[in-house]
């Protein structure tokens, strides 16, 4: 039996502004297992991004109820390192915002760095890294509070096509390793059903869960890159973007 | 950088953009020079009345004996002392209300038009006032130097502090971040090189300030010497201290600069 470790049910957001009110998300409820990796796609400006704000505390549904076991990570779609601080501080950034123990907190954040090859970039001020590189930074940085929840908004998509790739591969062999659990919002659906046990397919604004899909490939547990070699692959995105399709023409 | 396997190609380009450089130097100094010597010439052969154009041999002489009664430390003192309170005045506490105004967002609702329209306001107006309400002293000078460049402050300060990229906010926030620690861990350390830019503005806007408030009251001073020089038609004195000025106010711009560099690490 697998805990539960993110729930929400009947999820209602609306944003109030002078000129008028919009309705982002209708009726949301989802449930994500430990371990699991979820993606959440749909139509752009259907309030994929809310949600995962709303999971993670900074925005308050309107309506419906948050359940959160565990801590939340969140990974945004360009690096924001600060371009002030080494790469080493850019990743403490967190445990400092946070009080904690920084001699611990920099002997883990140091051991990150080891384990993912940014060891010699440490003392680097993030412009003299690469795009691939200031993105896993900027996961040490996301891994460095612990969170058991990973929240990934469109984490790629400032990447070129081959960094993006690989970095995918990466950061889905990183994530697994250390155990979390991810909710990762795309756009991409090949990105999308390459990383994940599970899609949910968004509706228009405002948003509903229109469908869900199990993917299961040929072989569970394979890398990113691996999986969209998968004959099932093609299936899953052109069953998903049909569904999406529908709705840029309806 | 081994200076040892250098290509005749590399060689060759740095030879070059020494020479470049070299040149652009030596072009700047003889400019300087043949103005000088132009001036001095033209003063000497009568094809400019040097009592009203002053020659750089008046004004060494002028430097010379200011130098010699000690007046001249005085005069150059006062108006660097002034400038540099007016200038740390002005910008410490234009940095400090913009941070309050970025941390209230009702307070710079409401100061909005205030600030508006005292930035419009031709500061040196102000002047008079000042002097009635502080004294023909150094205090209404200082007062000036700081009317003048805090206000620019304020506003450019809190543009910059709004237009800090607000996915780091966010970034921040998600770590749970209070609003006192995204000031000081964002919003600052970001603006830095808009502080710094600031501080380069206002350091020619104090000296705006400070010559005019000596313009209008003082007793010691650059601007004293000047109207001084005027009014006694002693143009020797009037170029001596405009020289002097100019010495001073690039240096200080120079020491900001380096300032700049030092703080600005990162970005290079």
């Amino acid at each position: 039996m697998s805990v539960i470790k993110v729930e929400l049910q009947n999820i209602e957001m609306k944003f109030q502004t002078v000129e008028g009110e919009t309705e982002a998300i209708r009726n949301v409820s989802l449930s994500v297992e430990a371990g699991e990796f979820v993606s959440i796609v749909g139509p752009s400006g259907c309030g994929k991004s809310t949600i995962l704000n709303i999971l993670s505390g900074l925005n308050k549904s309107t309506a419906g109820q948050v359940r959160v076991n565990g801590r939340m990570g969140y990974m945004l779609q360009k690096d924001h390192l600060f371009e002030w601080r080494t790469i080493l501080n850019n990743c403490l950034v967190g445990p400092e915002v946070q009080g904690q123990d920084m001699k611990a907190a920099r002997e883990s954040v140091i051991h990150l760095l080891k384990t993912y090859g940014l060891e010699n970039f440490m003392h680097h001020y993030p412009n003299q890294l690469s795009g691939g590189m200031r993105q896993r930074a900027a996961l040490i940085r996301t891994l460095a509070v612990n969170p058991d929840v990973l929240l990934l908004d469109e984490a790629f998509s400032a990447l070129d096509y081959q960094t993006r790739l690989t970095m995918v591969d990466e950061v889905w062999t990183i994530l697994k390793k250390e155990n979390k659990t991810a909710i990762i919002v795309t756009h991409d659906i090949a990105e999308a059903i390459s990383m994940s046990d599970r899609i949910i397919v968004f509706s228009h604004r405002p948003a509903e869960v229109k469908s869900i899909y199990s993917i299961e490939l040929a072989q569970a547990g394979n890398p990113p890159l691996e999986n969209r070699k998968d004959e099932r692959f093609r299936h899953y995105f052109d069953a998903i973007w049909k569904e999406l399709d529908v709705h840029v023409t309806g | 950088m081994s200076q040892v396997n250098i290509s005749p190609e590399r060689r060759d380009y740095l030879r070059r953009t020494h020479r470049k450089r070299m040149l652009v130097l030596i072009t700047q100094l003889f400019i300087l020079m043949a103005f000088f010597a132009v001036w001095e010439l033209a003063a000497r052969m009568q094809w400019i009345d040097p009592f009203i154009t002053s020659q750089p041999s008046g004004v060494l002489k002028t430097l010379k004996s200011l130098h010699a009664g000690g007046s001249l430390y005085l005069h150059v003192w006062t108006t660097i002392w002034e400038t540099f309170v007016g200038f740390t005045a002005g910008t410490a506490g234009g940095l400090l209300i913009a941070v309050l105004l970025w941390w209230s967002n009702f307070l710079s609702r409401v100061s909005e038009p205030y600030l508006v329209v005292l930035n419009a306001l031709p500061k040196v107006a102000l002047g008079p006032i000042l002097i009635v309400w502080m004294g023909n002293g150094m205090g209404a000078i200082i007062a000036m130097a700081l009317l003048i460049s805090i206000i620019v402050t304020i506003i450019s300060m809190l543009n910059g502090f709004l237009t800090v990229d607000q996915d780091k906010i966010k970034l921040l926030k998600t770590f749970g971040a209070s609003r006192y620690q995204i000031l000081c861990k964002v919003i600052l350390p970001a603006s830095l090189p808009n502080i710094i830019s600031a501080l380069k503005v206002n350091v020619g806007l104090s000296w705006v300030g400070v010559i005019m408030g000596e313009f209008l009251v003082s007793k010691a001073g650059l601007g004293y010497l000047i109207i001084y020089g005027s009014q006694v038609f002693k143009l020797d004195i009037v170029m001596a201290s405009v020289i002097i000025l100019a010495v001073a106010a690039a240096a200080m711009y120079l020491g900001v600069s380096y300032l700049e560099k030092k703080m600005l690490k990162w970005q290079q």
